[in-house]
């Protein structure tokens, strides 16, 4: 790859798209527009929320006590005016400051008192309707008999009487089903508590107990976060959200003009007759679309920044309290912010890229843009959530892992960002690098370059896919396997009922392999795929390479064991998992120990490698990409597993079986693999005396000689270190002699070889150098 | 310089299932020599001049273009070859000037070397008076002559040319046949492919005709004539095309 073509290509683009109106307008100048419009229309809103007063009504005005006062007759602002009407009424000046209503511009409240009190039976339908009509925000009630019950209180307590019988208690109505209800709910019972307290003070007055009885100490909190870190922290959940929403819209509207509109223009052809390499216009072309992705967030994130500055400045709430909340994010922290733009914006970029590759035109390019911001959403709402913590799983979760390390890097959790800023890099690296590799692929794809809009039947294309079945199956049907495979373990686990006796075990263990995976895989095999044989890697294996798998499957179990227990340390399973797990394999100690090892070493073996490293790695080879395609394979066998602890243990050794798979060419070898590493794992669980009956121990009195005494509350039992340095130097000697084998290429992986080290002219080379451009007879 | 042997294109279509573009076509092309590709539309030449120009892949069969094969060698290809065709146009927001520097530049050619260049292919095609034009304002004869400036900016050995008249008025196709001629006259390896039976008898000294993918047959005009013993191309090629069972067989 020339980085000049690179660098040409890219410099193209962008002038292409800093000339196209549509970009410019969605790129500049919509996001400068944008947030000070909606921030001039939010500050209108607000202050038309705030004219609006809170309408209490109270019913039974008479049944309250008089002393303390809850209401009194309202002041009129100018007292000197003499009017006819009668003054209303308020809350009492000592409620409203006991709880800071009193202060300019607080709580804007209308009071209604109605003296009459009404029974209980009549109120509720009552207060419904004035609610619904809008006539009243919330209602307060006093019942009948309420200021009696006081009054009765205070002198029983002074006796000390402590009958305790049916009272008539206040009550406040509200209805959440409108808002401004809602709202008033919380202001009401506020007012209702504070009155209370100024009772219970008078209460312990009248009867001569001093006030403090009430009040024995006061608490109060002190925010050790600085000002800094408290606005930083309001951030650090708004700017990611508007960072990814930007980065990936900004991405795809350059994306599918530099792709699909270049197919659609008739330009791509031009291009692609150039001697530029797929690779550097891919390369040049992603460049020019995280530039506009990273413009396009920036802009978005200042102009937001900037009228969120204004906005809040004039929303000043009396306390500060919000200003301070909302007040411009700390300057360090926005460097935090461009640091995680730039991978989020080449996983997006690249993705976009790879997306629009596939677009027959513009309009079918826009089409994928909300599927795909679809897709996102969640990944960026989670991090938003507040119970949502950077861990080790989240940290593998795309997209989502990035967001919280930024928060946490936003927050000054630098311990915490430090720990997982490994496995986000990797999971954001791994995301990009499939996805730059997927845009290639489309550029070398010339049934994606050159496809032409075709009528879609159901009934063509079903005949299409059955007539022209492959010797393989394709990328994308080896991937739709997986997620089906996933799709019907996650709906049909529900259906197959747990054991309840030996032979319900057995049956269990059949249906969860047979059914949900090795009938499905070989039902859509015979639909889809010409060459089983081919298709499941069938071909007889040399004895000696079986011999290698079982090798290779005791060297390399003492390493699992230990990464295991390792992962099992740092997540431990929960409660409920074990438990469930335990009460499922209850059942496997009352079948001798053959039958389990059939059971769990060799049934999974078959029924899984027929799935994954058959149909799935097969069709994924089909790529051009082995690793890849091992990668992505050992990925979908691990997904399988279900818990996360057994997943990552699972990928790992997924991909050293699919890689025994692809460098022997036999999917024996992986069976073979697959089914010695069940049985030690079996049998460790046994030397443990975790999982299955003390019984089979006495029995087989050798498994004590592979394992060590396990160590305390230990699940597995370790190896004797003996064995573990043997068992690496064999497993080391059985890799090195796989990967000296000469594995069959697939014909796509073949040709990619080919493309990927074909000379490319150069200056140096001397081609063209000896030759004039100018041919001596040229006019 | 262009060696193309037993070179088959299928296509997968879900109506057809596989659809042969290109059937077992084999000729060779000489440098000083235009060969004319005839036949009449959905005829395979576009696929096979996609497949000289490496945007394509064969499915089967092996081409060589200028001593590199496009399946193995396919950015040796491209750098030897210009290729024009009705589907490879004009960049809209980029002006001729631009247009054509980017492909010299991307062809790997200095500054030095380009500019001087330029600027003769510009006042040969006389295209200064377009030189600061877009591409989306421009007609369709200037595309066509931005088109030709990008194809020889690099002076390649090999030119290939897929229906260049097509759409062009009388004039502008006139002067455009005539650089053809004056091409091979310098020496150029040059591939014609075009429906209109007066062109190709008129430029080139080699001719195929293709029908339904396959040549059915080859050969200097001459040679054409003689063989079929009619007169002129156009009853050659009815005569071929008529035929529900050309017993002809692809001659080298």
């Amino acid at each position: 790859m020339h980085f000049s073509n690179v660098k040409l290509i890219l410099n193209r683009e962008l002038r292409d798209q800093l000339r196209d109106r549509r970009t410019l307008f969605s790129v500049l100048v919509l996001p400068v527009m944008l947030y000070p419009l909606m921030g001039l229309l939010m500050t209108q809103v607000m202050q038309l929320q705030r004219t609006q007063p809170t309408k209490v009504r109270i019913i039974g005005g008479e049944e309250i006590p008089q002393r303390p006062p809850l209401v009194q007759r309202e002041k009129s602002p100018l007292e000197e005016v003499e009017t006819t009407d009668e003054p209303g009424y308020q809350f009492a000046d000592q409620v409203l400051e006991r709880i800071g209503y009193d202060k300019p511009g607080a709580i804007d409240l209308r009071l209604e008192v109605e003296s009459q009190s009404m029974p209980p039976e009549e109120i509720e339908t009552l207060a419904q309707t004035w609610i619904d009509e809008g006539i009243t925000d919330a209602v307060l009630y006093f019942p009948p008999g309420f200021q009696a019950r006081i009054e009765q209180q205070r002198q029983d307590s002074a006796i000390g009487d402590d009958s305790e019988a049916e009272l008539p208690e206040p009550m406040i109505f509200i209805s959440k089903r409108r808002a401004r209800s809602a709202e008033a709910e919380p202001r009401v019972y506020r007012i209702v508590q504070a009155w209370r307290d100024l009772l219970i003070i008078e209460n312990l007055r009248v009867n001569e107990v001093a006030d403090e009885v009430t009040n024995p100490f006061k608490v109060e909190t002190l925010n050790l976060a600085d000002e800094s870190t408290q606005g930083a922290f309001l951030w650090a959940r708004i700017f990611p959200f508007i960072l990814v929403i930007w980065a990936l819209t900004g991405a795809f509207y350059p994306a599918v003009d530099l792709c699909a509109g270049e197919k659609e223009r008739g330009t791509l052809e031009t291009l692609l007759s150039s001697p530029a390499l797929r690779s550097e216009i891919v390369a040049g072309k992603l460049l020019a679309i995280m530039a506009f992705s990273i413009a396009t967030s920036l802009l978005n994130l200042a102009s937001l920044g900037f009228t969120a500055k204004m906005v809040f400045g004039q929303m000043a709430s009396p306390d500060g309290a919000m200003g301070q909340m909302l007040g411009p994010p700390p300057l360090w922290s926005l460097g935090w912010l461009l640091l995680a733009l730039i991978p989020m914006a080449a996983l997006f970029s690249s993705l976009a890229l790879a997306i629009a590759a596939m677009a027959r035109s513009s309009k079918e390019g826009q089409y994928y843009l909300l599927p795909l911001l679809m897709i996102n959403l969640p990944l960026v709402v989670i991090p938003v959530l507040p119970s949502v913590e950077l861990n080790f799983a989240t940290s593998l979760i795309p997209v989502t892992g990035v967001l919280l390390l930024l928060k946490a890097l936003m927050e000054s959790e630098f311990q915490l960002a430090l720990t997982y800023l490994l496995p986000v890099a990797a999971v954001t690296t791994f995301g990009t690098w499939v996805s730059i590799r997927w845009a290639i692929d489309q550029f070398n794809n010339e049934s994606v370059l050159f496809r032409e809009s075709e009528q879609f039947s159901l009934k063509l294309w079903a005949r299409h896919i059955w007539r022209d079945r492959k010797a393989t199956p394709t990328a994308s049907q080896a991937i739709m396997m997986g997620l089906g495979l996933l799709l019907i373990k996650t709906f049909g686990g529900g259906w197959i009922a747990p054991p309840e006796s030996a032979l319900g075990f057995v049956r269990y263990m059949l249906t969860i392999q047979v059914v949900t995976i090795l009938l499905p895989v070989i039902l859509v095999a015979w639909l889809l795929v010409r060459d089983f044989k081919k298709t499941f890697l069938l071909t007889a294996p040399a004895p000696r390479t079986l011999l290698v798998s079982v090798g290779l499957a005791v060297g390399v179990h003492p390493f699992v064991v230990l990464l295991g227990e390792n992962l099992r340390k740092a997540f431990p399973l929960p409660d409920g998992v074990i438990y469930a797990l335990q009460e499922v394999l209850g059942y496997a100690e009352l079948l001798p120990l053959w039958a389990v090892l059939l059971l769990f070493a060799l049934l999974p073996a078959v029924c899984e490698e027929f799935a994954f490293r058959g149909f799935i790695l097969s069709g994924l080879r089909r790529l051009g990409h082995k690793w890849a395609a091992i990668v992505v394979s050992a990925l979908f066998f691990g997904v399988i597993h279900g818990i996360l602890q057994q997943s990552i243990a699972a990928a790992i050794v997924g991909m050293l079986i699919g890689y025994i798979a692809v460098q022997t060419g036999t999917l024996w070898a992986a069976i073979v693999y697959h089914a010695c590493h069940n049985s030690l794992s079996l049998l460790n669980g046994i030397a443990a005396g975790g999982i299955v009956n003390e019984g089979w121990l006495t029995q087989y009195p050798a498994l004590r000689l592979l394992f060590a005494e396990p160590a305390e509350g230990a699940e597995l039992a370790t190896y004797h270190p003996w064995i573990v340095g043997f068992c690496g130097i064999l497993a080391v000697l059985l890799i090195h002699w796989l990967s000296n084998r000469p594995a069959e290429m697939s014909e796509e992986e073949r040709r990619r070889n080919v493309l990927d080290h074909q000379s490319t002219y150069t200056k140096s080379s001397g081609m063209g150098e000896d030759r004039s451009p100018f041919d001596p007879d040229d006019k | 310089m262009i060696h193309v042997r037993e070179l088959v294109k299928s296509y997968e279509d879900v109506r057809l299932g596989q659809f042969i573009a290109v059937d077992r076509v084999s000729f060779y092309a000489m440098p000083g020599q235009i060969f004319g590709l005839l036949g009449p539309n959905g005829a395979g030449k576009t696929t096979v001049l996609r497949i000289l120009s490496t945007v394509l892949e064969p499915t089967s069969g092996t081409v060589q273009v200028a001593g590199h094969d496009v399946v193995t060698q396919p950015a040796m290809v491209r750098h030897q070859i210009g290729f024009m065709s009705a589907n490879t146009a004009v960049y809209d927001r980029m002006t001729a000037w631009e247009m054509v520097q980017f492909f010299g530049r991307l062809y790997g050619m200095e500054e030095s070397r380009l500019k001087p260049r330029m600027d003769e292919l510009f006042s040969r095609l006389k295209m200064d008076d377009i030189r600061d034009v877009l591409g989306a304002k421009m007609s369709t004869g200037m595309k066509q002559k931005v088109s030709i400036a990008r194809t020889l900016i690099h002076d390649p050995p090999v030119l290939i040319f897929d229906e260049p008249t097509l759409g062009l008025d009388v004039f502008v196709a006139r002067a455009l046949l005539q650089i053809i001629s004056e091409l091979r006259d310098q020496g150029k390896c040059i591939i014609f492919s075009s429906h209109i039976m007066r062109e190709v008898e008129k430029l080139c000294d080699q001719v195929a005709i293709m029908h339904k993918g396959k040549i059915l047959a080859s050969g200097s005009l001459e040679e054409l004539k003689a063989q079929f013993q009619q007169g002129d191309l156009e009853e050659i090629f009815f005569h071929l095309i008529g035929d529900p069972e050309p017993e002809s067989q692809p001659t080298e």
